[in-house]
């Protein structure tokens, strides 16, 4: 999973992107006068100028072609991400220190060396250290064990 | 010390899990907030579960649950199980989130009142350099002064907002409403005079009213509220039966069986005789609210009938 | 004067209200440390059990919280570039790069001091000045706040070391993103496409978490640095009295800039880090070096920092007015304490108002006390291999942003930040400015709307008011600063091809 863009051309679409975005959403808000705006008024503003500025850096990205590429590595974020997304399935029914525990052994993946006992110690580290501090000494209200 | 205070605190939390209803109530009773920490419907809640854990018998768990003006916590009381078990204080907000939003997760018939729990009025007050000292000379100035008139508010949607709406086109006057997060955010304007005045909660205006900063000249209940008996009321002078105040209501899902219903609300009725509630209102410049479970339903009922088309009218929310 | 503060170390220094202010203090360095739960979380848990307290107890320990999460809070940016709070954000520039260099020991120590003296100053003024500071916050309306919003956001372009194009639109898309949730003029639900959990917006923590904690994990993992430590050699454990005469200046503008700015209500005291940073970066001999770990880009915002979190208590104790949720919170406590909190809270409970201002003191020497032995442990935890140390900073993430509210919703937002943050970081998008933003965006439009229905959409307000028009002049100014060695060092690249 490796992208290689130019940093300006790149920058730019994704503020392209991110400008029309807002900007079209924002015409579901009445707009208004600036003497009484509506909702819409601000982020449509907002949303032009992003999408502005995404323009230029598109135009500037196009007429120095790749001479700052940048390279997108997103496989450890993928993996990351998949164990975030994990840990927040499994938190709220199956409790806080078994969620922990997938957490961490999923995103150790994401280091790419695998040494299994040192990832289990530190699961189970990780897990109790926040049993102990976030649920017994803060009194987060956070359910422990699984409840099936 | 603390730690195991809180310890405590979360292990009763953590009790409350699931019920079978002999004699209701048998178990701790969770009383859901609608707010964070801090705000009016938290105090009054807090000071609530303490009277209610006396007169129901049963220890009563305050939890906050804040978001989307109240409307998160309506949405999981709507949808709970109608035991009596998991109940709610919450304020003028459950009304008014399905009337503005198109989304909220909740109509006004799933939810269901056990009894009023109190109800403060709302003061008009006025700028300093202002120079209006009566509810009458408000209105002349107003006609006399087209397009000029701001008033502050602590948000849209709140009740002081919402009886202001109401009371504008009555008196033929038009002034633009200019809303703050929190009236305390309000006073810095009210006291320069770039918004003339502001449709405050006693609380939030009084130590501003004692310190001279800023004019009190009128009140919106249909008895003057104690404490401010030489400030005349809208009723009495602009508004015949001109009544807004910042109320609250124990409520829980629709369904919540009659017996369990009728409990809540004697424990309820009798909480608000406890000398620490009463003193406790006090401080907010409230008053206990006694009624009926019918008498409070049918209270719900009319301010969503009241409501409804003013927030269409004043173009507030998703429209 | 002298009566007041004795009067005052009277009340603080009870052994009952000693106490308070320790449990207050150490709570608060717990909290700050920990990523996340900030001291409004802390605040809302501890708030009921305050209510059988005496109210001087009750707010010396909240404000302890308070003021110890910003000693705390610069930890986590400093060792693994973690902010928990907005104000910590700027510290992680300078700070996490002296600790790739090894050395977390001088920065997390500067830390501590520039904290200490800017608490203790700013302490003073509050004893010296309360009453008069007070009436500063009323002299500004509306429109001198949007000025200085803009203010704040021209100096969050000059946070970055970047490209000034992409700098300002990433304060654009930051101001975008801040104003998903309510409409505070009229109650419209905004960019939330019927999803519940966007009904109030997005929350600070999950998305700082993401485009600091997890896309600097991702960042770093990907240049296969996993069996290393984060910092190659650890050379220094205190900073050295070179380095201190070298931030005496940042720690004494830092403080001046952070008590100014504490002072005004709706949202100056988010200012303060940010403000701070950038003034060093503009008067500093060798600017080049902000950005590559430069101390004064560590002291002079942690120092700004504490200042405004002690002026920050002017506005609240004087005129009621919260500058911050927690500041919100605490007025709660004293509403419910029977306190009504407004001008006369000083005259009608002197006890009340000196005794917490002497406890911030205390308070202060505490904290110092209690963070600097700290720092040896702290550097410690960077020879950690990273293999092991990675999962330990997305655990903590992980837990910090479900914990406050066992909020399933805002681990997914931090993951979607988390993308957002690394694809910026590697297309040289720097994200400072876009956090800036998007804390003050919802309070820049707040005040833009106010401004202009006060004025009945007259554009001229911005310039008829005295303050407003200051703040818009120095913006410029500021701008065209930042604008011309961008410009001359195109040209010079230009000359050279």
């Amino acid at each position: 999973m490796r992208i290689r863009i130019d940093r300006d051309l790149g920058a730019g679409l994704l503020f392209l992107a991110c400008g029309v975005f807002f900007a079209i959403a924002a015409r579901d808000y009445r707009i208004g006068t600036p003497a009484r705006m509506g909702p819409g008024y601000f982020p449509q503003a907002v949303g032009i100028i992003v999408a502005t500025l995404g323009a230029l850096l598109v135009a500037r990205g196009f007429v120095h072609r790749l001479r700052e590429a940048a390279t997108l590595e997103l496989g450890p974020l993928a993996i990351l991400i998949l164990a975030l997304v994990l840990f927040a399935l499994v938190a709220p029914d199956g409790g806080i220190a078994l969620a922990v525990v997938i957490l961490v052994v999923v995103s150790a993946f994401a280091g790419g060396t695998a040494r299994w006992r040192e990832i289990a110690a530190t699961a189970v580290f990780l897990a109790a250290f926040t049993v102990v501090v976030f649920v017994s000494m803060l009194g987060l209200p956070l359910r422990v064990w699984p409840a099936w | 010390m603390f730690l195991k205070m809180l310890l405590t605190t979360v292990c009763v939390a953590l009790g409350v899990t699931s019920a079978h209803a002999q004699a209701y109530p048998n178990q701790p009773v969770r009383l859901v907030l609608g707010y964070a920490p801090g705000g009016v419907v938290d105090f009054t809640g807090r000071a609530l579960a303490q009277a209610l854990t006396k007169t129901l018998g049963q220890q009563i768990v305050v939890e906050n649950r804040p978001g989307a003006a109240g409307a998160v916590a309506t949405t999981f009381i709507a949808k709970t199980r109608p035991d009596g078990y998991t109940i709610m204080v919450m304020d003028v907000g459950t009304v008014i989130n399905p009337l503005m939003r198109k989304d909220v997760g909740y109509k006004i018939g799933e939810v269901t009142s056990f009894g009023m729990v109190a109800s403060a009025p709302v003061v008009i007050v006025v700028s300093n350099n202002f120079p209006v000292r009566t509810p009458q000379e408000l209105v002349a100035w107003g006609k006399a002064n087209p397009d000029k008139l701001n008033f502050a508010t602590a948000g849209v949607g709140t009740a002081p907002h919402l009886g202001a709406e109401q009371f504008w086109p009555h008196v033929g006057v038009k002034a633009v409403h200019v809303p703050y997060p929190g009236i305390g955010a309000a006073f810095p304007d009210v006291l320069s005079g770039k918004v003339q005045l502001a449709f405050s909660s006693i609380a939030g205006a009084r130590p501003f009213i004692a310190d001279n900063r800023v004019r009190a000249i009128a009140t919106t209940s249909l008895k003057r509220p104690a404490g401010l008996t030489d400030i005349p009321t809208i009723h009495e002078t602009l508004m015949p039966n001109f009544n807004i105040d910042i109320w609250t209501t124990l409520a829980g899902p629709a369904g919540t069986p009659a017996p369990i219903a009728a409990r809540l609300n004697e424990a309820l009725v009798a909480a608000q005789k406890d000398p620490e509630f009463v003193a406790a209102m006090e401080k907010i410049g409230a008053e206990a609210w006694s009624t009926s479970v019918k008498e409070a339903n049918d209270i719900l009922l009319a301010e969503d009938k009241k409501w409804a088309p003013l927030v269409r009218a004043a173009g507030l929310g998703d429209q | 004067m002298i009566d007041n503060l004795a009067l005052g170390f009277g009340v603080a220094l009870t052994i009952a209200n000693l106490s308070y202010c320790f449990i207050g203090v150490l709570l608060g360095t717990l909290v700050g440390v920990l990523p996340g739960i900030g001291p409004v979380t802390t605040v809302a848990v501890l708030l009921p059990l305050t209510f059988s307290l005496p109210p001087e107890s009750a707010l010396i320990m909240l404000a302890g919280i308070y003021y110890g999460a910003q000693y705390g809070g610069s930890t986590t940016s400093i060792l693994v570039n973690m902010p928990g709070e907005a104000s910590s954000v700027v510290t992680t520039i300078d700070g996490h790069r002296m600790a790739r260099l090894g050395r977390a020991g001088p920065a997390l120590g500067i830390a501590a001091v520039g904290s200490f003296f800017g608490g203790c100053v700013a302490t003073l003024l509050v004893a010296l000045f309360a009453p008069w500071l007070a009436e500063v916050a009323l002299k500004f309306d509306p429109a001198s706040y949007f000025s200085l919003m803009c203010f704040g956001l021209v100096g969050a372009i000059v946070l970055a070391h970047g490209s000034v194009l992409k700098s300002i639109a990433m304060v654009g898309l930051g101001l975008a993103f801040g104003l998903v949730g309510p409409d505070i003029n009229t109650g419209a639900l905004r960019f939330a496409f019927g999803v519940d959990g966007l009904a109030d917006g997005i929350g600070f923590v999950p998305m700082a978490m993401g485009i600091f904690g997890i896309a600097e994990v991702a960042y770093n993992l990907e240049r296969r640095r996993a069996d290393s430590t984060l910092a190659t050699r650890v050379t220094h454990v205190w900073p050295s009295l070179a380095d201190m005469r070298h931030c005496l200046g940042s720690m004494i503008r830092g403080t001046g800039v952070g008590s100014a700015l504490g002072l005004l209500p709706g949202g100056g005291a988010l200012l303060a880090a940010f403000a701070a940073y950038a003034l060093e970066k503009k008067v500093a001999r060798k600017p080049r070096r902000f950005g590559e770990g430069d101390i004064r880009g560590v002291a002079a915002p942690e120092t700004a920092n504490n200042a405004g979190a002690q002026t920050s208590f002017i506005p609240m104790l004087t005129l009621g007015l919260p500058s911050n949720p927690t500041m919100a919170m605490m007025i709660g406590a004293m509403m419910i304490q029977g306190i009504a909190p407004g001008p006369r809270v000083m005259t009608d409970r002197p006890g009340l108002f000196w005794g917490i201002v002497a406890s911030m003191w205390i308070g202060n020497v505490m904290l110092v006390i209690l963070n600097l032995p700290l720092v040896g442990l702290w550097v410690k935890l960077l020879k950690i291999p990273y293999r092991l140390m990675f999962p330990g900073i997305v655990v903590f993430c992980a837990i910090g942003v479900y914990a406050v509210g066992n909020n399933v919703f805002d681990v997914f937002v931090m993951a979607f930040f988390a993308l957002f943050g690394y694809v910026a970081l590697k297309l040289g998008c720097e994200p400072a400015p876009f956090v800036l933003a998007f804390v003050l965006g919802p309070l820049m439009e707040q005040y833009l709307r106010r401004a202009l229905l006060i004025s009945r959409g007259d554009f001229g307000v911005f310039v008829a008011e005295p303050i407003s028009l200051g703040f818009l002049i120095a913006s410029a100014l500021l701008l065209v600063a930042i604008a011309a060695p961008a410009v001359r060092k195109k040209r010079d690249v230009a000359m050279q091809e």
